[in-house]
């Protein structure tokens, strides 16, 4: 074997590191990571990328979650060992709507162990009329949990639907000190909470 | 002939970028990866600055494919533009941080798990090789590793490098010489 060769062989011997590829395409924004998470509903899936939180919901297992995200979204998502730390306060809803984006954040200013009506978010966005969009954004929320939509509710004092589930909704609810009284076929915020 | 065929492939491939830049893109990291991070480790001689510059060229790439048109795609020579990118962010970050100069870590090499004796002679004999080839000159090194690493023909690798053609022959040849001096005693 001549010394080219020989160079050649020695120089194509040198392999990319386990998970390269999967590192570019996180880093490129064509793929996030998850990990479980602990939450008021145990233990829920968290994705996210440089942008931040992506992605939480409940699922059966890590494969369900990944079909989930991959449906919803249509990118990879990738197993980590956990979510970082400074990511919690950071989400990534870029590819909501203006509107959207608008709810949102005024939700995350609703503080725990209090709520709001659909309406008062509509209000406080500019938008008074558009109660039912923002309760169309709000089943909508891609992170749930972290950005708090279950802290708003109807303007009776009923429940009202969640991403997640209303019977998750009032869990979480009471996991921050909220009480509350059955109502017909529901559940209304009780008087003094 | 196997050139034909890299050329070949290289064609395909960018088609399907500029098709679908998205669904394409990781099967365009996982055909070059090797090879971009195997350049990158030769250039730096650390594996951890060569892992960060190589996945940054990925990530500049798709930037950049994400601006141009479907026609530039099509036009990419992928391989070569690959190397282009690796080529300055490699000088850019020399620029920021003096290399060592003295050993490449070679912990992790495709062979490094060899049980049989003879495999673990050759892996040894590739790292001598590759720690003989991080010793040269870094002109020398950058075109004996594009020439050898993938058997680029020397036109290209001038384009790559941006230097004539002359230069870099001059460079592979030298470069050569000094490794046939350096590696005569392991009796290659």
């Amino acid at each position: 074997m001549s010394i080219s060769d020989r160079v050649g062989r020695a120089l194509r011997a040198v392999r990319a590191p386990q998970g390269f590829a999967d590192c570019v395409l996180v880093q490129a924004g064509l793929a996030d990571r998850y990990a479980p998470i602990e939450s008021p509903l145990g233990k829920v899936f968290a994705a996210y990328n440089s942008r931040g939180i992506s992605y939480v919901t409940q699922a059966k297992n890590a494969k369900a979650f990944e079909r989930e995200f991959v449906g919803r979204f249509g990118r990879k998502v990738l197993a980590a060992p956990g979510v970082p730390a400074r990511l919690f306060k950071k989400f990534d809803l870029a590819h909501l709507s203006s509107f959207q984006r608008a709810v949102l954040l005024k939700t995350m200013q609703i503080p725990p162990g209090e709520v709001r009506p659909y309406g008062w978010i509509a209000a406080q966005i500019g938008s008074p009329k558009a109660v039912r969009a923002v309760g169309t954004a709000l089943a909508r929320n891609p992170v749930p949990l972290l950005i708090p939509c279950h802290r708003v509710v109807r303007g009776d004092g009923m429940i009202g639907d969640y991403a997640l589930g209303s019977a998750n909704k009032r869990r979480i609810l009471q996991s921050e000190g909220l009480r509350f009284q059955k109502a017909g076929p529901g559940w209304r915020i009780a008087a003094g909470t | 002939m196997r050139e034909r065929n890299e050329q070949q492939r290289q064609r395909r491939l960018a088609a399907e970028l500029a098709r679908d830049c998205d669904a394409t893109f990781e099967r365009f990291v996982l055909a070059y990866q090797d090879r971009i991070y195997a350049f990158c480790v030769s250039l730096t001689k650390d594996r951890g600055t060569a892992q960060e510059i190589a996945q940054d060229v990925f990530v500049r790439a798709y930037a950049a494919l994400k601006t141009y048109d479907t026609q530039r795609i099509c036009e990419l020579s992928l391989r070569g533009w690959l190397y282009q990118i690796a080529l300055n962010l490699t000088k850019n970050s020399r620029r920021r941080k003096r290399f060592d100069l003295t050993a490449i870590d070679d912990a992790h090499d495709a062979v490094s798990d060899a049980k049989v004796a003879h495999e673990v002679e050759q892996a040894e004999l590739a790292r001598t090789i590759r720690a003989a080839v991080g010793r040269l000159p870094v002109p020398m090194r950058a075109a004996v590793v594009l020439r050898h690493l993938n058997d680029l023909p020397y036109d290209e690798i001038a384009r790559i490098t941006g230097q004539p053609e002359g230069t870099i022959k001059s460079n592979v040849h030298r470069g050569m010489a000094l490794l046939r001096k350096e590696l005569v005693h392991v009796n290659i």
